[in-house]
């Protein structure tokens, strides 16, 4: 919370502004509201195909399977339900505020 | 002003990574190369290590902002590498994620810029089911060493061409994107020698599939990237670029 002191009121203001960002979509696309309009819901799970795929597999995993080395399970395995997107959520954060502290500090801290 | 900006610009980069889809990685995935492999790429990757750890050391005596600058472009590629980016191409809509490294091998040099994005997928393979901890070598050796050095030298080429510093940056950036993809095709087109299959002709494939993928675009989006945030240092604190010998007299402008 250390930057939002630092940065007064308006940080608070673009907070809100976050907040109503993050939660206006998954209000619009809540369960209900994709059973009404049709749209089919469709389960996220590492082997999906189609639009968006990663190239970790579409490329990568199958030019491995191709050549008869095809992945395996990460000994770690955070790829678990929601247990991955957390991960990525808090690496993300944590390289975000290291990104800004550094920035803050080496361009513009007075020397 | 300034300090929310650079909040405001926090906040959008965690809206734009809080996806609901599972994460893709660009890294070979734990499991895919096989064990002479694994000793192998690690048996060259980590000498660079070290020689990074060694110049970190130096540097950081010599120049008091350094240790930042290395934590923050250690933060930088660790995001860069694991941020998913939706391209439309000639093969229809991926994701794939940029890597960083030209960017850190710029303002680093080559050798630290290794170690960061050894450590940035060291990182990624224990917690973020990114990469693999068998395939760090070679992720380490497409990544960290091949994309370095590209970049790094790629810059030094483009500067002594005499171009701008975006356009020397945007080349830094683009050819390590390229050579990382390259590395990985390298690996991949490895995997068929001893199995009847051709090396050169695996490798042109592969690498042929990632650029009309995804890697055709997004190797032009980092290269804008690192150049403008080449164009940001220089405005910002030319004395960086200055100390690191990327421009030769702060005082004098350079044509951005």
């Amino acid at each position: 919370m250390r930057p939002l002191r630092l940065c007064g009121g308006q940080s608070f203001f673009l907070f809100v502004a976050f907040i109503i960002l993050v939660l206006f979509p998954p209000v619009l696309f809540a369960e209900e509201n994709i059973e009404k309009k049709g749209i089919p819901v469709v389960t996220q799970t590492n082997n999906e195909e189609g639009a968006w795929t990663g190239i970790d597999v579409s490329i990568v995993g199958k030019y491995a399977e191709k050549y008869g080395h095809p992945p395996r399970d990460p000994y770690i395995n955070t790829d678990q339900g929601d247990l991955l997107l957390f991960v990525f959520t808090a690496a993300g954060v944590v390289g975000g505020f290291i990104m800004g502290f550094n920035v803050r500090k080496i361009f513009y801290e007075k020397e | 002003m300034s300090r929310a900006v650079t909040v405001f610009a926090i906040i959008i980069f965690l809206l734009f990574i809080s996806s609901e889809n599972a994460v893709y990685a660009m890294h070979i995935t734990e499991g895919i190369l096989p064990p002479k492999w694994v000793i192998t790429w690690f048996i060259v990757a980590m000498p660079f290590v070290g020689i990074g750890i060694y110049h970190v050391k130096r540097k950081k005596r010599q120049m008091p902002v350094y240790l930042p600058l290395v934590g923050t472009l250690g933060a930088a590629v660790f995001v860069f590498s694991c941020f998913p980016i939706p391209v439309i191409a000639l093969n229809g809509m991926a994701t794939s994620h940029p890597c960083g490294t030209g960017m850190s091998a710029v303002l680093l040099g080559p050798f630290v810029s290794v170690l960061v994005a050894a450590i940035a997928l060291l990182i990624q393979a224990l917690f973020l089911a990114h990469g693999g901890l068998t395939t760090l070598g070679g992720n380490i050796f497409s990544m960290g060493i091949l994309g370095s050095f590209s970049g790094y030298f790629a810059f030094k080429i483009a500067q002594r061409c005499r171009l701008s510093l975006f356009w020397c940056g945007f080349l830094a950036g683009m050819v390590s994107d390229l050579f990382t993809y390259l590395g990985t095709s390298i690996e991949l087109g490895l995997l068929v020698i001893g199995k009847g299959g051709s090396f050169i002709k695996a490798t042109a494939e592969i690498f042929g599939v990632f650029m009309m993928t995804s890697q055709g675009v997004l190797c032009i989006v980092e290269g804008i990237v690192v150049g403008f945030i080449l164009v940001f240092v220089y405005k910002r604190k030319p004395g960086i670029l200055l100390h690191l010998g990327l421009i030769k007299d702060d005082t004098k402008p350079v044509q951005i």
